[in-house]
């Protein structure tokens, strides 16, 4: 488990989301603790992470808090909803 | 509410919710047509639209909510959504989602529901869920949350009249929603709270107050913690043997699975083809690329000011022509029908100037807020912000502060409205504080005036360089801010990148044309008054030689002259100038225009009077010293009477500080 801010591009699910404000305004924005996300632009720098169609792009001091893990290699056309 | 019936038309009120970035205004447009009001919300400067749509019988008043995720209380946009919602209690929320993203739509019509709204979905841009394989079931989706249902693609005008038939038959179905079931370990607390909640006297439904309790919601706890119930519901939580921050988290669990399950349920996959996405991501690698995303953004800017120079400036000086021969005509007029000198002199000395020299700089304005329209409607703008979350991270300020701040160089007004957007007091207060440096484009009639005279062929460079001022400024009293006033982090940055679009040339033109307009009637009413009182104070007392050393404001002049003879531009006129600023700064070029005689001895006027150091330093104090009476006016309605008091008293001191730093020091050379 590894935080958002030491990942490559990929596939990842997030384990954890440090801190309830931040949790709640990631999942109003369809983003919980159990989804998979692809890292589209990965570190260092903001991050972009992908689901469902959607792209959110995550800030600097944000990357820290979201804990993730890889669940496979970069594959475009697996990632499922 | 309101059900009068009159020409056998039934009036409805219908409110239109949604996240952003799903087609809410397209949609809202293309309900409404042409019949739009736009206003405020009750107390705070958030734009409201309103609209009219007329169907099958019903005279339907369209409320335009702002966009949100969701209806907690995150965000200024989320709490009017939310007590608009409570508190006029509209027929029916219309509910734009975005089909391909379902999941996170439903979450919003969830609470809705929740919040005891009757609901309509509409599913836009079905197409794009469709492009990626996703088939939705309209029917089953209504039947299991037995609301209306209707799926549209705005962007190409589909579906739009089916939309009104739901809205219809949204209104005349009566059906109570269905309510989730929040599973037996939540069941027993929530029932419990709702139970309690019941007995507060709050225009929210109980069911409502409990969920939004146990999530933690800001203004939920604070209500429950002031009321005499506030034991009682801390009670309840300690006898689940749980923390909140669990049961938060065991909330949004059973939302989202019954979210989850009913998505299975009214939805499957097909084997798809990706288009737009591939799109996205291409010009994301370039756009968002780690090396090439501040450059591209830093190119773009200067464009867009090349774009407004030379587009804007040959239609300005058209204008600029013919308002002067309307003045000199009327003038002409006057004298043959023996017009009394003083309303001669009032109307095309006074009020004919004064107003021509804000409409001669209408088209630039225009053509900056349709390029901001562009970049908005193409998806750019919350890009621009992403790439400078890294810049704006290091500077102690939040990538969504770029946002107002580049809409601060249209009009300070606006983007000191946009920071709403900002979900911390914190960042937003000094995004406000430090918004007036950002050069507006009222201040732009100032700088092409001298720049013309005294910097012909680079004023391209040295209107950029106030600009880069401007920025410079900003970062460094947004650090001092932060250090003197806030000692937190910044919040988080989270912003949506939704996929690129061809921006509606119609939408913005008007949307432009808009905004273009309010500028005109604030040129219109306030600079109008200004200009007035200018031409007043520079005949008075009667009898004076006009705008002479004699006049009222001479004397106004003359009384602040030596303070700013350290700058440079010790002379009264350029005091009363910068005095009259206040206004509006624009009416900085209306006062001098007034003050020497009118805009064509301007040129020749100035350059007795300024040396190109001195017009610089003037340049700059007008950049800064103090924002505009409607600026200031913002940040009191956002900020508080406090901080607006600060932003007076900072700008006037940075102003000339910087003002006289520059003059003096540019004498050494």
């Amino acid at each position: 488990m590894i935080p958002l801010s030491r990942t490559r591009r990929g596939l990842y699910r997030i384990r954890q989301i440090i801190g309830r404000r931040v949790s709640a305004r990631l999942r109003d924005m369809g983003i919980m603790v159990g989804d998979t996300i692809e890292i589209v632009s990965p570190p260092p720098g903001p991050v972009i992470i992908s689901k469902n169609n959607t792209r959110i792009g995550i800030g600097m001091g944000m990357s820290n808090r979201i804990i993730v893990e890889p669940v496979g290699v970069v594959d475009e056309k697996n990632h499922s909803t | 509410m309101k059900k009068t019936t009159q020409h056998n038309e039934k009036e409805i009120t219908v409110a239109v919710a949604g996240s952003p970035n799903t087609g809410k205004s397209t949609i809202f447009n293309a309900l409404t047509g042409a019949h739009v009001r736009t206003g405020n919300w009750p107390g705070v400067t958030v734009e409201r639209k309103e609209g009219i749509l007329r169907h099958k019988g019903y005279k339907i008043h369209l409320i335009d909510l702002p966009g949100t995720y969701s209806l907690s209380s995150y965000s200024l946009d989320e709490r009017i959504a939310r007590e608009y919602l409570v508190r006029e209690k509209p027929d029916l929320v219309l509910v734009i989602v975005d089909a391909s993203n379902l999941e996170r739509g439903l979450n919003l019509v969830i609470q809705l529901l929740e919040l005891e709204q009757r609901v309509v979905i509409d599913l836009n841009m079905i197409d794009i869920a469709r492009d990626r394989g996703l088939e939705i079931d309209e029917e089953t989706l209504g039947n299991v949350l037995r609301v209306g249902v209707a799926s549209t693609i705005a962007n190409k005008g589909q579906g739009i009249e089916n939309l009104k038939d739901a809205i219809v038959k949204g209104f005349t179905t009566k059906q109570k929603p269905t309510v989730i079931n929040y599973g037996k370990k939540l069941s027993s607390i929530t029932n419990k709270l709702t139970e309690f909640a019941k007995e507060i006297d709050t225009p929210y439904p109980p069911l409502f107050i409990a969920t939004k309790y146990l999530e933690g919601d800001a203004d939920i706890v604070d209500m429950i913690e002031r009321s005499p119930l506030c034991n009682k519901f801390r009670k309840a939580v300690e006898n689940t043997g749980m923390k909140l921050d669990e049961l938060s988290d065991l909330i949004a669990e059973s939302r989202y699975g019954f979210i989850y399950g009913l998505f299975k349920e009214c939805t499957h996959l097909r084997h798809g083809v990706k288009r737009r996405i591939d799109i996205t991501r291409m010009l994301d690698r370039v756009f968002t690329n780690r090396y090439l995303g501040i450059p591209i953004f830093l190119l773009i800017m200067w464009l867009v000011f090349q774009l407004v120079f030379t587009f804007g400036n040959p239609i300005g000086g058209l204008l600029d022509t013919a308002i002067t021969s309307l003045s000199d005509g009327l003038k002409i007029v006057f004298n043959r029908l023996n017009t009394p000198h003083l309303i001669n002199s009032l109307i095309t000395e006074g009020i004919i100037p004064g107003i021509g020299s804000v409409l001669v700089f209408v088209p630039n304005i225009f053509i900056l807020y349709f390029i901001f329209g562009v970049m908005e409607e193409s998806g750019y703008m919350p890009r621009a912000a992403f790439v400078m979350d890294r810049i704006m991270h290091a500077l102690g300020l939040h990538g969504k502060s770029f946002i107002p701040m580049i809409l601060g160089f249209g009009c300070n007004v606006p983007a000191i409205l946009a920071t709403r957007t900002l979900e911390s007091r914190k960042d937003r207060i000094v995004t406000i504080l430090i918004n007036p440096l950002m050069s507006c484009s009222a201040r732009l009639p100032i700088y092409l005036l001298f720049t013309g005279i005294f910097f012909a062929g680079r004023e391209g460079w040295v209107i950029f360089s106030l600009y880069l001022i401007g920025i410079v400024l900003a970062i460094i009293m947004a650090r001092v801010f932060k250090a003197v006033f806030f000692k937190e982090e910044v919040a988080p940055l989270i912003i949506e990148l939704p996929p690129y679009q061809l921006p509606s040339i119609r939408n913005i033109s008007v949307s432009a044309w808009f905004r273009t307009r309010l500028f005109l009637r604030k040129a219109g009413t306030v600079i109008f008054a200004g200009v007035v009182i200018i031409w007043f104070l520079a005949n008075m007392p009667l009898g004076a030689e006009y705008a002479s050393s004699e006049t009222l404001i001479a004397h106004i002049g003359k009384f602040l002259a030596p303070v700013l003879a350290p700058a440079g531009f010790g002379f009264w006129q350029a005091a009363t100038a910068l005095l009259f600023g206040l206004v509006a700064k624009e009416v900085v070029v209306g006062t001098l225009g007034t003050l020497y005689g009118g805009e064509e001895n301007l040129s020749v006027a100035l350059s007795t009077h300024f040396t190109p150091l001195s017009a610089f330093a003037f340049m700059v104090m007008s950049l800064i010293y103090l924002p505009c009476i409607a600026t200031i006016a913002a940040i009191r309605q956002e900020a508080g009477n406090r901080w607006a008091l600060l932003t007076i008293t900072y700008t006037i001191l940075l102003g000339w500080l910087t003002a006289v730093g520059i003059y003096q020091f540019g004498r050494l050379f």
